[in-house]
């Protein structure tokens, strides 16, 4: 499934957060990368049909705002950057929500068994039975993640998915995501601020800046050290890995603001 | 974490099992509420001012007929009506209560938030300060009708509001409060104008009653909280979901502005009905959804009829305590449920092991 948006653009009040937006997302994973109110969410919520931008958005061809919210929400699974709810839900009730449209007043054992096996996947089965307004950060996001997945969506975006785990947690989290997203054929998008996962992970990347997309396209073409110090202002190193993918070594950040080519 | 997720679902049941197990539990507690209810509106029909034989009141309930005319007038006429007006009334405040808090994200709000019952009872003290003249026809007609209409007045005006401002919980609270203040100020204003006697019938109005409840009054209400139920029923899921925050709401197709004001209009209406009859019964709106809270979840395939429960057996509660108390008095039922409820309210505050909000 292709999700894509052509001169995309959105803003809050009089405020532009996008401009001019042309994105494509298909089978594979894409990080959207770019430093702090570049429109990284925004631009996510304006894809996942939340936001209403100016502009199109097609999936599959059809103009997303002809598609009735059951229509996109069977296709399209958005992960919201922040997760922290006050709810008296256990982690697998909480899951089993992201099966909505599924759910009457008897649960089907074929849902308890999905949401099982996800838990089990994800490592979440000890907490299953905890409320999720006692859980620690990083848990929260992994059963945000867990409620995304269950949804079994032909497309999938998520916000910063791993900015409250730990490094092994991230590891483990970009892996699956880049499984799933392989073995079910899915098309991924991913906002990231970790460059080094971004480049580990994904096919595609595109950079924002200031609501714009600055440059796309595969890692190694997109992440040099004359984009990081233009974008982020900061200095850095970037060598090959023998996988071909790039690696990034921060160095700093810039002395003074580099000039820009226009 | 290595393996895809599998399509074929074949595995041992472990995390579904404690989910069902959790399930049982709750219809327990759900069953168990049902049961105290029913002992506690049994024990609301053995008593009351007139000291009657155990024998009399149960041959009267077995057989009408047989039974003299008074003790026939005072269980069929006064006690039952009475008695099934705490349980539905009750059941009113702790559903409006519980959607209330739900759809507000807030654990303060109760159907009196957003002004709904000082709506009530501004218009049950203009009808008592205009109607004083024909007090009877006041009390029966002219102050429930008033009080119903001027609380849905109320409601609209909040719907209007977030209709205006896209539904969002800080619109709907900043708005119902500021009503809040607009008609307590305007049943200030007609205490100030009204004469003792009316001055006095407006304070046991604000304080609540279940005196003057009748068969058409608890059919009315009956009709409306049933109503009322099965529509949120319908909704359940979708308003558990809304607990996790609007943006995952919407992520999962929850349209989350039109839930809220469709939920919040259901509400109104049923608020608007319980408290016309029995006048403002404080308290049991906010505290039954949390004691229901504590005791299930917010599953509202549980959460909905345990509030409901919860809020039905505070105020048959009161009402068997009121008529004990104070034996052959009329005590405002309202203090009574607010007594009553506070204590179990701080209880859950101070002595819980998780939080509950």
């Amino acid at each position: 499934m292709i999700l894509e948006a052509s001169q995309l653009s959105f803003r809050y009040d009089s405020d532009p957060i996008l401009s001019d937006i042309d994105i494509h997302i298909g089978p594979g994973v894409s990080a959207i990368i770019g430093p702090n109110a570049a429109g990284k969410s925004t631009l996510l919520k304006c894809l996942s049909g939340i936001l209403q931008p100016e502009g199109r958005v097609r999936l599959n061809g059809k103009d997303i705002r002809q598609l009735s919210v059951s229509e996109i929400t069977a296709s399209i699974s958005y992960l919201p950057q922040e997760f922290t709810p006050q709810a008296v839900l256990t982690v697998f009730e909480t899951v089993l929500l992201g099966r909505l449209n599924q759910l009457g007043w008897r649960v089907t054992s074929e849902v308890l068994e999905l949401v099982e096996r996800l838990l089990e996947e994800l490592q979440l089965t000890s907490i299953a039975g905890r409320y999720v307004n006692e859980l620690s950060g990083g848990q929260m996001q992994m059963v945000s993640i867990a409620q995304a997945l269950v949804r079994q969506p032909a497309v999938l975006l998520m916000d910063e998915p791993t900015s409250n785990l730990d490094l092994r947690r991230q590891f483990d989290v970009c892996g699956f995501i880049r499984q799933l997203t392989d073995s079910r054929g899915l098309s991924t998008a991913i906002a990231l601020h970790d460059l080094n996962m971004a480049a580990r992970f994904a096919d595609t990347i595109y950079v924002l800046e200031n609501g714009r997309v600055r440059c796309q396209g595969e890692p190694v073409s997109v992440l040099t050290e004359e984009m990081i110090t233009e974008v982020y202002r900061v200095e850095s190193r970037v060598t090959i890995e023998p996988s071909g993918r790039p690696h990034v070594a921060v160095l700093g950040p810039c002395s003074q603001a580099p000039t820009r080519e226009t | 974490m290595s393996k895809p997720l599998p399509s074929a679902l074949s595995v041992s049941m472990g995390a579904g099992v404690g989910y069902q197990r959790l399930g049982r539990r709750r219809l327990m507690i759900v069953a168990l509420s049902f049961l105290l209810l029913v002992i506690s509106f049994t024990c609301d029909i053995l008593t009351g001012p007139a000291q009657l034989p155990l024998s009399d009141i149960l041959s009267t309930i077995w057989s009408p007929d047989s039974a003299s005319d008074s003790l026939r007038t005072i269980i069929w006429t006064f006690r039952f009506p009475t008695a099934l007006m705490a349980l539905l009334v009750g059941a009113s405040l702790g559903v409006a209560g519980a959607e209330m808090q739900t759809i507000l994200n807030n654990p303060l709000a109760s159907p009196f938030t957003l002004g709904i019952s000082a709506a009530a009872s501004f218009g049950a003290a203009l009808a008592l300060v205009f109607g004083a003249g024909t007090f009877v026809f006041a009390s029966t007609l002219l102050v429930p009708g008033f009080a119903f209409a001027s609380a849905l007045f109320g409601a609209m005006m909040i719907y209007g509001i977030g209709r205006m401002r896209g539904g969002s919980t800080e619109t709907l609270i900043v708005g119902g409060v500021a009503l809040h203040f607009i008609f307590s100020s305007g049943v200030a204003f007609l205490q100030y104008v009204a004469s003792d006697d009316t001055l006095q019938a407006i304070v046991f109005w604000i304080f609540g009653s279940l005196q003057g409840a009748t068969w058409s009054k608890v059919a009315i209400l009956c009709v409306v909280l049933s109503a009322a139920m099965s529509l949120l029923a319908t909704q359940a899921w979708r308003l558990t979901a809304l607990r996790l925050g609007d943006i995952q709401a919407r992520s999962m197709g929850v349209d989350v502005d039109r839930l809220r004001l469709q939920t919040l209009a259901l509400i109104s209406i049923l608020t608007a009905t319980a408290v016309c009859f029995t006048g403002a019964i404080g308290f049991v709106g906010l505290v039954a959804p949390h004691l229901s809270r504590a005791s299930v979840g917010e599953d509202q395939r549980y959460f909905l009829p345990l509030s409901a429960l919860y809020g039905a057996l505070l105020v048959s509660v009161a009402a068997v305590i009121c008529k004990l108390a104070i034996p052959g008095a009329i005590f405002p039922i309202g203090i009574a449920t607010a007594a009553l409820g506070a204590p179990f309210f701080a209880a859950l505050a101070l002595l819980k092991r998780r939080a509950y909000w």
